[in-house]
């Protein structure tokens, strides 16, 4: 049976329910920017984690890490450990930048980090840092829809018509309804892809066990490992990658999806700082953490019984969902594999046009300009952002997961600034500027002209010179005074006026 | 040095930076055996057992310890911004000539 007009009538009528929810978002009245931007302010416990995980878990998640699992085994899989650190990170600093945020009315990161440390150079800097991030970030989840549409159609839908198709989807519904449709369609988004990714992890059970019948699944599981060789059981040789430098490095810097400035609005979204429990512990470190540590160990790793040979590894969990399902597991993994490419890019596309719209726009040049002029500059910039993400996705042909941890080591040059703002105040201004500026140029320099260094991840080495100049920029300058810290550090620890005199 | 976080809570970044260094750092050299334990790689094992032991540290995290009072700061936020919604209300009657 041929199962793609079946994925083209699914696809098209799950697209048109995502843009009769961009319709609904729009009918919201936006008396102030945030109504739109940070959809009021008023997202519940659900739709915001929800929405955190959708947008973490992407095309990089479904397609890349099983993918890559499967070419590099047990190494690739330790470097998951960021997922749960992701957790530690949400119940630590994401309630006090909630509070920050919202006591100040801050819509945006730049606006918070300008503000704090009194610097129009920042809110530049994180700005540019927050359209690094978010054109590699974009672009991979346009490249992973390609790809999918490629796979499933059996070839007659090429890669770059499947991204463009969904680059104007998303498109649509962003611009029609803001952060607030792309929460929405997250969350019943993330509830989708959580079923596809079970669905996919109990597809490569069936098949190792369908492959092998003599003997039991955990024997046959463990064969395809062993038959794979020792490197697949161990750490890559120091000085190259995969070694735990890298590793180290590489978990470190897939935390920047948390730093990065389109996903503070997300945080300021949220109704209530307790959301950032839950969304910490139960849906970050335990769903999150199984579907990693659990159901992408079973397809990546699994996937070792059942396929010997791909043309590229990215193409793993598409070729197990086209060849080894039935109709119904088929149409809902599809849409999954879908789904998380559709709720990432629509996450990143509605912050990153408000950054733009925000924080170059009204601050630059239209300082005057209303809540509505401010709306529709913003709706402007989702066209933009994704054309370019469009271009990008089809001229870097690098795999799933090294374009995203290329946005992510951008994202991470902003956790020193995190830090300084809720926890270390003796950070100063010329600290952050200087970190984000030589980190940054460390991060492209490092990928694009000599390629991990030593083995050690461009995330690491642009942290690593990033955490030096904010050291010794500290130590040298001064650290933001006592208006700086009623606005921030007060709010957790009246005393650090006192210490401040 | 950090806001808010008292000296007994201090441990919580002593461990995660013991753990950090365990389990991505020099101490996973420990672990790198091509050594299967049953199905499973030992390095596949060693990262299991380092999402266990997050799951707990979490937890404890999210919900046995507060450095910061979010109830108060939630409610003090929450009547700040009901108080500039009904300004803004105000102003807005105002500008329509209505009484307030």
């Amino acid at each position: 049976m041929d199962k793609f007009p079946l994925l083209v009538i699914a696809t098209a009528l799950y697209w048109i329910a995502c843009l009769i929810i961009g319709v609904y978002a729009s009918k919201t009245k936006v008396k102030k920017p945030s109504d739109y931007f940070l959809a009021g302010g008023g997202l519940g416990t659900i739709v915001v984690s929800f929405a955190m995980m959708a947008t973490v878990f992407s095309a990089w998640f479904i397609l890349g890490h099983q993918g890559s699992l499967w070419a590099n085994g047990a190494k690739y899989l330790v470097h998951f450990i960021h997922i749960p650190l992701m957790g530690v990170m949400s119940a630590m600093l994401f309630p006090r930048i909630w509070a920050i945020a919202r006591k100040n009315e801050y819509i945006t990161m730049a606006e918070m980090y300008g503000s704090y440390w009194s610097s129009e150079l920042l809110r530049v800097l994180v700005v540019i840092v927050g359209a690094l991030y978010a054109v590699p970030y974009v672009a991979l989840q346009l490249r992973g829809a390609g790809l999918t549409f490629e796979v499933l159609s059996g070839g007659k839908i090429p890669a770059a018509k499947g991204a463009i198709v969904l680059g104007i989807v998303v498109v649509l519904y962003v611009f029609l309804g803001g952060l607030k449709a792309a929460a929405i369609t997250d969350t019943l988004q993330g509830a989708l892809l959580v079923l596809a990714s079970i669905l996919l992890g109990a597809t490569a059970v069936g098949a190792i066990m369908q492959l092998n019948p003599d003997i039991s699944f955990f024997q046959a599981f463990g064969n395809g490992i062993k038959s794979a060789g020792d490197g697949y059981l161990t750490l890559g040789k120091l000085g190259e990658i995969w070694s735990w430098p890298y590793i180290a490095t590489i978990a470190i810097t897939t935390m920047g999806i948390y730093t990065s400035p389109p996903y503070m609005m997300l945080v300021a979204s949220a109704k209530s700082p307790k959301v950032f429990k839950f969304q910490g512990f139960i849906i970050m470190t335990i769903v999150m953490g199984a579907m990693y540590y659990i159901f992408s160990a079973l397809v990546g790793m699994g996937g070792r019984s059942i396929i010997t040979k791909l043309a590229s590894s990215d193409q793993l969990s598409l070729e197990l969902v086209f060849n080894h399902m039935g109709a119904v597991p088929f149409l809902i993994t599809s849409l999954g594999i879908l789904a998380a490419m559709n709720s990432t890019a629509a996450g990143y596309l509605a912050n990153t046009s408000t950054i733009l719209s925000r924080d170059l726009y009204t601050r630059y040049i239209n300082p005057n300009a209303s809540a509505k002029k401010q709306v529709f500059v913003g709706r402007m910039m989702v066209l933009g952002i994704v054309a370019v993400s469009v271009v990008f996705s089809l001229v870097v042909l690098d795999y799933l997961v090294m374009i995203g941890t290329l946005a992510t080591a951008f994202g991470i040059q902003l956790l020193p600034a995190m830090i300084g703002i809720t926890f270390v105040r003796k950070i100063s201004k010329t600290g952050i500027n200087a970190g984000i500026i030589c980190g940054s140029i460390t991060v492209a320099l490092t990928y694009f002209v000599w390629p991990h260094p030593l083995g050690i991840h461009q995330g690491g080495w642009g942290l690593l010179v990033n955490i030096i100049c904010v050291v010794v920029g500290s130590i040298l300058t001064q650290a933001p005074g006592k208006e700086a810290l009623k606005k921030t550090h007060a709010l957790f620890d009246k005393t650090v006026l006192e210490d401040n005199n | 040095m950090l806001t808010g976080v008292k000296k007994g809570e201090k441990w919580v970044f002593w461990f995660l930076l013991v753990f950090m260094l365990l389990w991505v750092g020099p101490g996973l050299e420990l672990f790198n055996k091509p050594i299967m334990v049953g199905a499973f790689p030992l390095l596949h094992v060693f990262s299991f057992g380092g999402w266990i032991i997050l799951i707990i540290l979490n937890y404890i995290i999210g919900y046995k310890l507060e450095t910061f009072s979010v109830s108060d700061i939630e409610e003090e936020i929450k009547t700040q911004e009901l108080r500039k919604t009904q300004e803004f209300i105000e102003c807005q009657k105002l500008n329509k000539g209505e009484e307030v």
